[in-house]
């Protein structure tokens, strides 16, 4: 526990220290200085910081290392958007600030809730609505039509129904719902995928399959449906490669992105060249060429991160995710209800799929489907998505940590 | 439904994500170490086109130092004077508009400073000091490449000359060429193929040459001793083979000294197709060619599936492809007792008075522990065979000609011209590749040319 708080302590500090020398070396980056640039890093550091104390402060048993990682994450983003793209870096700046308190929003929901009972029938009527909203009345953007426009507001319906997917999902496998309540289940999570491919949000329809086949198999421990379930996925990702051209495009330029350098080919080359630039340590903040790189403030960001910062932090920010992962199941593993406990499960899983699927795809591991990097890419759907997701985690790890703490109470020992 | 069997299966899913991510690391570690530098020296780059305006570009010198492309003292990028020269380099020298794939491109990373390290970048940035590239020193002699590009004659084709015991590439030209001060006819998308470097990547049938792999698999496969007789045409199943004479009762020696189709087409029946496959294969055919100098297109053999279609293969002129280097480099791999080097074209890097970078050969395969007969049968043909025009007073040749026929689509059936040779000398270890497109007879006519450029070589002290 002290160790724990020490090394958050340590982390965060090492971000602040980040944060202001990334931001002092833009501002000279027009050979003059720009106080308003510096004022930024400094912002952004104080924000953190009071976000960081106030969590620690209200609840004591927030999980610090999971939450010092979400702002690690995002300062990267920050840092990285400072130097792409002013204005985003801005409205990110601000969507942060509105994260951390739907962030605490959320922990205060999550602690109260025993399970969301009827609210989920709401719940699911809800996130399949938006879906349907993005694809009857979306925009399309970069090839998918996921973004809705309703004058001055504009955003991504699949993100925010994400939150909605896990919570239902947590819900229909932590007790035996009923043979009804399960094909009712079946059916929602069905059709919500087939809306999001029919949007051409593939990257979401893949995030939403492998999120409920995960927590599908965590819930039920059906190895044997769990991996026919696969098997039918890997049939439909198949089929979809011969029916959908969309898909074919997508894994022929995968297999060869040069020979498509004109047309489709285009980011995927130009993300290569940008990674490749950088070599082991980068050519330095705001010294590559990252603005080469199509959608690089979003789905891109991670090659410009790359390219300046170099493939061993890169490396670093892989690392990153993978102990938010561990933690994330630490704390599943840890909780008192199976609800909780594939809540918190559904929402591990979720944001590391979403980092893989868009990491795998960018350094072309895996066909490339376009979707955000969590807490990076510039974005307020997706960032507030994020957030709900950690407030889940942290919710279910504050109910932990009082649960502990009574029973040491009861014990008559002490919080060391 | 139980909570510790939950537990398990988050445990489960946990050692399932950290595989996954540990992947994500591995690859990217992997892909950037192997491919990074082709993925950023690409003619589609922009960082290279977008460089040049802020950074003090190095200049690209050949072997003797001679500047090929540099920086004048007003300033002003300029290409070496002479254009016949010029011409022959350009390939290898490539442009600046990256629509050649050349020095220019390849080695951008150096000539605009990019293998210094961040922490000299950012210094130079603070202290206001122009960046500056690096010069870059390639192992061509450009007067070898300019006599190289004379002996073509005209003619579409490629020459390769290597240094067979460090594979340093000292002659690499390429016809029909371009003037890289004068790119307009490209730049508006005109142009036929003047562009492509025949020589790294011209895939050509290997015609006869290949006769030189068949050779190899007999020794390798004990028939050495293997013999037939040559009536000037043999049957297999059912498709004649016809062969360029009537060479009667003939073994190995002979068969490559005449180049006789009959021998080779029987010797495949007796070998059988894997045989040849894997010798190919041992002389890296089929191999995806990763080196660090240079872009080169893969050669290909496919396996065959019938007699016949082997018989064909044995003789080159199946669907087996090469490229002029990758030719250079067999016959360089034969002269250099079975060991075959990589080919190289950086010689140095030099950073002001620094060198950053000095070549250092490599050894990429040994198909063969003992290439001595193999040699000696190339001496003989052009000591009595049918390249007796390479013959170099002083020194002894070995080589093998080529005629590689291609149907060109009116019945006109035409042939390709080859000749791949080397110097047995230890004091001039020198391979050569020649090859001219719809040139005819390979003895007749890439002989004679490699004859002048080898010449001209050991003139030049190689
Ligand atoms: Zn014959």
């Amino acid at each position: 526990m002290v160790l724990e708080r020490r090394g958050a302590g340590a982390l965060l500090t090492f971000i602040i220290i980040f944060l202001i020398s990334a931001c002092a070396l833009l501002s000279f980056r027009e050979g003059s200085f720009d106080a308003g640039i510096a004022a930024y890093g400094l912002g952004a550091a104080l924000l953190m910081l009071l976000a960081y104390n106030l969590a620690a402060l209200i609840f004591r048993h927030i999980d610090r290392i999971t939450l010092v990682i979400c702002f690690f994450l995002t300062s990267i983003g920050l840092v990285m958007l400072l130097r792409l793209d002013m204005e985003l870096a801005i409205k990110q700046l601000i969507w942060l600030g509105l994260g951390c308190l739907i962030l605490f929003f959320t922990v205060v929901v999550i602690k109260k809730a025993r399970d969301f009972g009827r609210i989920n029938y709401l719940l699911m009527a809800a996130s399949f609505g938006l879906l349907l909203f993005a694809y009857v009345l979306g925009d399309t953007i970069g090839g998918a039509k996921n973004w809705v426009n309703l004058g001055p507001i504009s955003f991504q319906p699949s993100e925010i129904a994400k939150v909605m997917f896990i919570i239902v999902s947590a819900y229909f496998f932590a007790e035996r719902r009923g043979r009804g309540a399960s094909v009712f289940y079946a059916a929602y999570v069905g059709l919500c995928v087939i809306l999001l491919v029919l949007s051409n949000d593939l990257g979401a329809a893949l995030l939403y399959c492998g999120t409920f086949l995960i927590v599908f198999f965590a819930g039920t421990g059906r190895t044997l449906l769990t991996v026919m379930g696969l098997g039918v996925g890997a049939a439909g990702a198949i089929a979809s490669y011969y029916v959908i051209p969309h898909v074919k495009t997508r894994v022929e330029i995968w297999q060869n992105p040069w020979i498509y350098y004109q047309t489709q080919g285009y980011q995927i080359v130009q993300g290569l060249m940008a990674i490749a630039a950088g070599g082991a340590f980068g050519t330095g903040l705001g010294l590559g060429y990252p603005e080469a790189v199509p959608v690089n403030t979003s789905d891109y960001i991670f090659a410009a991160i790359c390219e300046e910062f170099g493939i061993v932090f890169g490396i670093i920010t892989i690392l990153l995710y993978l102990v938010f992962i561990i933690r994330g199941m630490i704390i599943a593993r840890n909780a008192s209800s199976r609800f909780d406990a594939l809540l918190v499960f559904g929402a591990t899983c979720m944001l590391s799929l979403q980092s893989f699927i868009i990491i795998g795809g960018v350094i072309k591991l895996i066909p490339l489907t376009g979707i955000t990097l969590p807490f990076i890419s510039a974005g307020g759907s997706s960032f507030i998505a994020c957030m709900c997701l950690v407030g889940i985690i942290e919710g279910v790890a504050v109910k932990n940590g009082e649960r502990d703490e009574r029973e040491i109470n009861e014990a008559g020992g002490e919080v060391v | 439904m139980k909570k510790n069997v939950l537990r398990r299966n988050i445990s489960a899913l946990l050692v399932v994500f950290i595989v996954m991510f540990v992947g994500l690391i591995v690859y990217l570690g992997y892909a950037v170490s192997t491919y990074g530098e082709r993925w950023f020296a690409t003619v589609y780059n922009p960082r290279i086109q977008n460089m040049k305006t802020t950074i003090d570009v190095g200049d690209i010198l050949d072997r003797t130092g001679l500047k090929l492309y540099y920086t004048d003292k007003d300033g002003e990028r300029k290409y070496v004077d002479d254009e016949d020269m010029r011409v022959s380099v350009a390939h290898v020298v490539g442009d600046e508009y990256g629509l050649s794939y050349g020095a220019q491109t390849m080695y951008a990373k150096y000539l605009y400073g990019l293998d210094k390290g961040t922490i000299t970048r950012i210094e130079d940035l603070l202290s206001g000091a122009e960046r500056t590239g690096s010069d870059v020193k390639l192992t061509i002699d450009a007067a070898l490449c300019q006599t190289a590009m004379d002996a073509l004659g005209g003619s579409d084709g490629a020459v390769v000359v290597m240094n067979y015991e460090t594979g340093e590439i000292l002659a690499s030209v390429s016809s029909p060429s371009f003037d890289p001060t004068d790119m307009s006819l490209f730049l508006d998308g005109g142009g036929d193929s003047e562009l492509v470097n025949r020589a790294f990547s011209g895939l050509y049938p290997p015609g006869s040459t290949f006769k030189l792999i068949t050779a190899a698999a007999l020794i390798e496969n004990g028939l050495e001793d293997f013999e037939t007789t040559c009536s000037g045409s043999t049957v297999i199943n059912g498709e004649t083979i016809a062969c360029t004479g009537e060479h009667g009762d003939i073994g190995l020696k002979s068969a490559i000294e005449h180049s006789c189709n009959v021998y080779f087409a029987e010797a495949a029946e007796a070998l059988g197709t894997h045989a040849i496959k894997a010798e190919a294969d041992a002389f890296l055919f089929n191999t995806a060619f990763l080196f660090d100098d240079i872009i080169m297109e893969d050669s290909v053999y496919e396996s065959a599936n019938n007699d016949v279609d082997a018989a064909w293969a044995a003789i080159g002129q199946y669907h087996d492809l090469i490229t002029p280097l990758h030719a250079c480099m067999i016959v360089a791999c034969i002269a250099n007792d079975g060991v075959m080097m990589e080919p190289k074209l950086l010689h140095r890097v030099l950073d002001g008075g620094d060198e950053t970078y000095t070549l250092e050969p490599d050894v990429i395969a040994t198909p063969m522990d003992d290439t001595d007969a193999l040699k000696e049968m190339m001496i003989s043909v052009v000591e009595s065979g049918t390249g007796t025009a390479a013959q170099i007073s002083g020194v002894t040749v070995g080589g093998k000609t080529g005629t590689a026929e291609i149907d060109t689509g009116d019945d006109n059936e035409t042939a390709h011209a080859w000749f791949v040779g080397f110097i047995d000398d230890a004091a001039h270890p020198l391979a050569i590749a020649v090859i001219m497109e719809e040139a005819g007879s390979g003895g007749k006519n890439a002989a004679p040319a490699a004859k002048k450029v080898l010449a001209k070589a050991l003139d030049l002290g190689y």
